[in-house]
């Protein structure tokens, strides 16, 4: 009989994991698509600003927005990191990090301070422990209730300090969805705004009507665009983390089947192997007292 | 008439897309009118009412905040924070974020209090408001 009530114990609780992780599953799945819809819905706008900025850019003079302008020498940077809440999700949080780590001493390397500005509870303690990396803001909220208001606030922080020269550049890390199974964490400049490469000018390029003048439209049209990049970056990044976790709990709840399945042969054997020993010892009992 | 092609999108959504012949927006120095064929045109718009002829002669129109329009080829792209078509307009919201925006503006000693913002948010307020009752009354007579 030995090793079948432990067997009996260790069954049951691959069973009840495996129900948890199933409902994790199927809890990431919804939201991974709820996200990639919020995510896709915000295409249409991304595309037609970028589009815009990149026209008016084209035909404004590179002094018309300190937006726009390249900075000489870069001494300060800010770095916007997006990650997760909660871990659970495989890879995702240490790609990241990863990413994150890397740009930040190749930056050192080249003589830039860095400042962080975090989204996600889990950037948020590990970032505090990197040396070299001053925290800046943290966001209040978790990421996943993430507002198009409350982007739109911090990229208002975002430009004005990029505006009174604090920073010389801002630089998001994000995980950015490859196709719908395959990401990878990445870093993408937003500030100052790339103008589109010389010789690359449309054929509209002689008679384009600005009004009322190109500055005052970039003046407003660039910080729409860099909270919509914002936003897009962190939904992505969002879509990205639930598809992760999803991937993560299907592997676990795969795994404990498997398990499942070898601890119930396990079980059965056991039990078996017990019931045939006790025949045997009432067998042998019944012989010896007719002998 | 001729058609083009005129996309309305805000951050969360497409909210028109189709053939039309005309369209008028509130530019931020006053009201201009698109045809077919326009000259490329980049303008800031301002708070208020875009009307738009359908291909079909149908007249629609849409209330806009703070957005921005560009005619390129034969396209005209409207991009604004906020748009939705008139007859969408819900008052009591409209009314509702009226009387939060005047609030805003009592208290703008306060920390942190944005002007623009608070401005911004009354005059879409009151121009939703607007359009949403001339509508109401039209349906009503």
């Amino acid at each position: 009989m030995k090793g079948v009530k432990e067997l009996k114990r260790r069954l049951k609780g691959v069973k009840s994991i495996r129900k948890i992780t199933k409902a994790m599953e199927m809890v990431a799945a919804t939201k991974l698509r709820r996200l990639q819809e919020r995510a896709l819905a915000t295409r249409p706008f991304a595309k037609a600003i970028e589009g815009m900025v990149a026209r008016v850019a084209e035909h404004a003079d590179p002094a018309a927005s300190p937006l726009l302008a390249q900075p000489a020498k870069i001494v300060r940077e800010a770095l916007i990191i997006v990650g997760a809440d909660k871990g659970l999700c495989g890879s995702y949080n240490s790609n990241l990090n990863r990413a994150a780590v890397q740009y930040l001493r190749r930056s050192e390397a080249e003589g830039v301070q860095t400042e962080a500005w975090i989204l996600g509870r889990r950037p948020q303690g590990f970032f505090a422990k990197v040396r070299g990396l001053e925290m800046r803001y943290v966001h209040p909220t978790n990421v996943e209730k993430v507002t198009y208001r409350e982007i739109m606030l911090l990229a208002k922080q975002i430009v004005a300090a990029f505006e009174s020269g604090a920073v010389q550049r801002v630089t998001v890390v994000g995980t950015r969805m490859l196709s719908l199974s395959s990401y990878k964490a990445g870093t993408q400049v937003v500030l100052p705004v790339a103008r589109p490469a010389a010789g690359t000018q449309t054929k509209e390029a002689t008679d384009y009507i600005l009004e009322p003048s190109a500055d005052r439209i970039l003046a407003r049209l660039l910080p729409r665009c860099i909270e919509m990049q914002l936003y897009a970056a962190v939904l992505e990044a969002l879509a990205c983390e639930f598809a992760s976790r999803r991937m993560a709990m299907k592997n676990a709840t795969d795994n404990a089947d498997e398990m499942t399945h070898h601890l119930s042969m396990e079980y059965n054997k056991a039990r078996q192997g017990g019931i045939t020993g006790e025949l045997l010892e009432i067998i042998g009992g019944a012989e010896a007292l007719k002998g | 008439m001729p058609n083009f092609k005129l996309e309305l999108v805000t951050p969360d959504a497409m909210v028109y897309s189709g053939e039309v012949t005309s369209v008028s927006a509130p530019a931020e120095e006053g009201r201009i009118g698109i045809l077919a064929g326009h000259a490329p045109l980049c303008c800031t718009l301002s708070v208020g009412e875009v009307f738009i002829r359908e291909a079909n002669g149908q007249i629609r129109s849409f209330v806009v905040g703070d957005g921005f329009l560009e005619v390129s080829g034969n396209t005209c792209r409207i991009l604004a924070a906020v748009g939705e078509p008139v007859e969408a307009i819900d008052i009591a919201r409209a009314e509702a974020a009226e009387r939060r925006a005047r609030e805003r503006l009592k208290a703008r000693h306060e920390q942190d209090f944005d002007l623009a913002r608070a401005e911004t948010a009354l005059v879409r307020a009151v121009v939703r408001l607007k359009l949403g009752r001339e509508r109401s009354s039209k349906r009503a007579r």
